[in-house]
């Protein structure tokens, strides 16, 4: 009777374990279970959405609005990745010390860049039309936005970066990758001063200084 | 006479220009820039580019804010909609070079559709009938040939263009029938004012644009460059993805 009972003690703590083991490993894997292509399709939409509700909102600051961009474009591009990416060949060329203060500044030129786009935005969110998934890592999110100055839709996509932590790589308008015509830019300042990597740090501080004067007034 | 002697003068500048650029690279790094840029003749170019911009500046881009200004956007979509039908002969000369015989159809269709019922192409009725409007150039038939794009060129007014696009841009004025309409009525008018109507629509619709690259860039050159010779590649490609670039183009360490 006793040794019946405690078989049947250990079969319960035997279940339990099992299925606890069971649920830790099962709950990630169903959490993950949406395909790439959905979640990132679901990022770019969310992402959208509060870029607009935070951005556009005419009562903030410049100030204010200049740090609720920082930490969206923080938080959903991997700036050091494209970052890296428009030096080229020339990352490898750069110094520790170089590739520090060009970080800081390639982060300060991207939000001198575009924090202004929102600053008159008059709301009109994106469309997704559709999404495909390239190689295991990369999704590219095609959507539609309307572009006020030529009154028709324009074709944006975005290159998703996954399959963990989604991030933005790429932005492509219309055919135009701008991280490809961001890289050719600065490849191009750089290899016209002979190669200096300063170069293009000198620039980069002359044309964030010019764009934050450019606001005040 | 005299005109050979230019195209000799020219011939001369061009070659000294590429012999000189070609001295000047040292490193691989450089050569291998030179290559993904595409632009031999940099510093030719950068000379039209800072003319063309001048151009621009004190006229095209004066006279595209007051036309947009003066026009009411119904008006000038009407324009747009008459200069976009006038060019459909040679687009569809241009799909049919490219035994793109589909989209040819679709190009006949919209210019009979949009030239009677739409008014003389003021009116683009073949859009709301989902014919949706689509454009070619012999740039783009030479392309889809395997004819590689050749070096970068900015032509003067015309601006950003390529060896190749610049054949195309010569051979599609032959591919005109306005061409030999306005020659053979000696009508020559017919074909300086279109030129000039469609430069200025195509600049009134690319102010903003145009000042925001300028402002955000650190080479308002190199950015319109790059600008252009990707919206070729996509328009080559007719819409369709680029899968050119992948994984390895991030990895840089």
């Amino acid at each position: 009777m006793t040794m019946m009972q405690t078989t049947a003690v250990r079969c319960r703590q035997q279940l339990l374990v099992f299925v606890i083991f069971a649920l830790a490993v099962l709950v990630p894997v169903l959490a993950q279970a949406k395909s790439l292509e959905d979640r990132s399709t679901e990022f770019v939409e969310k992402l959208s959405q509060k870029a607009i509700t935070l951005l556009s909102d005419e009562k903030i600051s410049n100030e204010v609005r200049r740090d609720r961009f920082r930490e969206i474009l923080g938080g959903n591009f991997d700036t050091f990745r494209i970052g890296r990416f428009v030096m080229g060949p020339y990352w490898k060329e750069a110094s520790a010390a170089q590739k520090k203060e060009y970080k800081k500044l390639f982060e300060q030129f991207l939000v001198e860049t575009y924090v202004d786009r929102f600053e008159n935005y008059s709301g009109q969110g994106l469309k997704v039309v559709g999404a495909r998934q390239q190689g295991d890592k990369y999704v590219l999110v095609s959507t539609l936005v309307h572009d006020p100055e030529s009154n028709a839709m324009v074709k944006v996509d975005w290159r998703v970066m996954g399959p963990n932590k989604l991030m933005i790589v790429d932005v492509i308008i219309e055919g135009v990758s701008m991280s490809l015509a961001q890289r050719s830019e600065f490849t191009s300042v750089i290899q016209r001063e002979g190669g200096k990597v300063d170069a293009l740090l000198a620039m980069l501080k002359e044309k964030i200084a010019e764009k934050k004067t450019a606001k005040n007034d | 006479m005299r005109s050979l002697s230019f195209s000799k003068f020219f011939a001369v500048i061009l070659i000294a220009v590429v012999a000189l650029t070609g001295c000047a690279d040292e490193n691989g790094i450089r050569e291998a820039q030179q290559l993904e840029q595409n632009d031999p003749i940099e510093p030719f170019n950068r000379a039209i580019f800072s003319f063309n911009n001048g151009l621009d500046t004190v006229l095209i881009k004066p006279v595209a804010q007051a036309y947009r200004w003066i026009t009411p956007d119904p008006v000038r979509n009407s324009i747009r909609n008459f200069l976009d039908n006038l060019r459909s002969p040679v687009v569809f000369a241009n799909d049919l070079l490219q035994a793109e015989f589909t989209r040819a159809g679709t190009t006949l269709v919209r210019f009979l559709l949009n030239t009677t019922i739409g008014v003389a192409g003021l009116i683009d009725v073949a859009e709301e009938m989902g014919l949706e409007q689509h454009k070619e150039d012999f740039g783009q038939t030479l392309a889809t040939w395997g004819l590689g794009e050749g070096f970068y060129l900015v032509l003067p007014v015309l601006g950003p263009s390529s060896a190749r696009d610049a054949v195309g841009t010569v051979v599609d004025i032959f591919l005109d029938p306005l061409t030999y309409i306005a020659n053979d009525t000696e009508n020559e008018w017919m074909l300086y004012s279109r030129a000039i109507m469609d430069g200025v629509d195509t600049r009134s619709r690319n102010i903003e644009k145009l000042d925001q690259l300028k402002r955000d860039s650190v080479d308002y050159y190199a950015s319109l460059r790059d600008v252009y010779r990707q919206r070729r590649a996509a328009e080559i490609r007719n819409g369709g993805v680029d899968d050119t670039y992948d994984d390895k183009d991030f990895l840089y360490e």
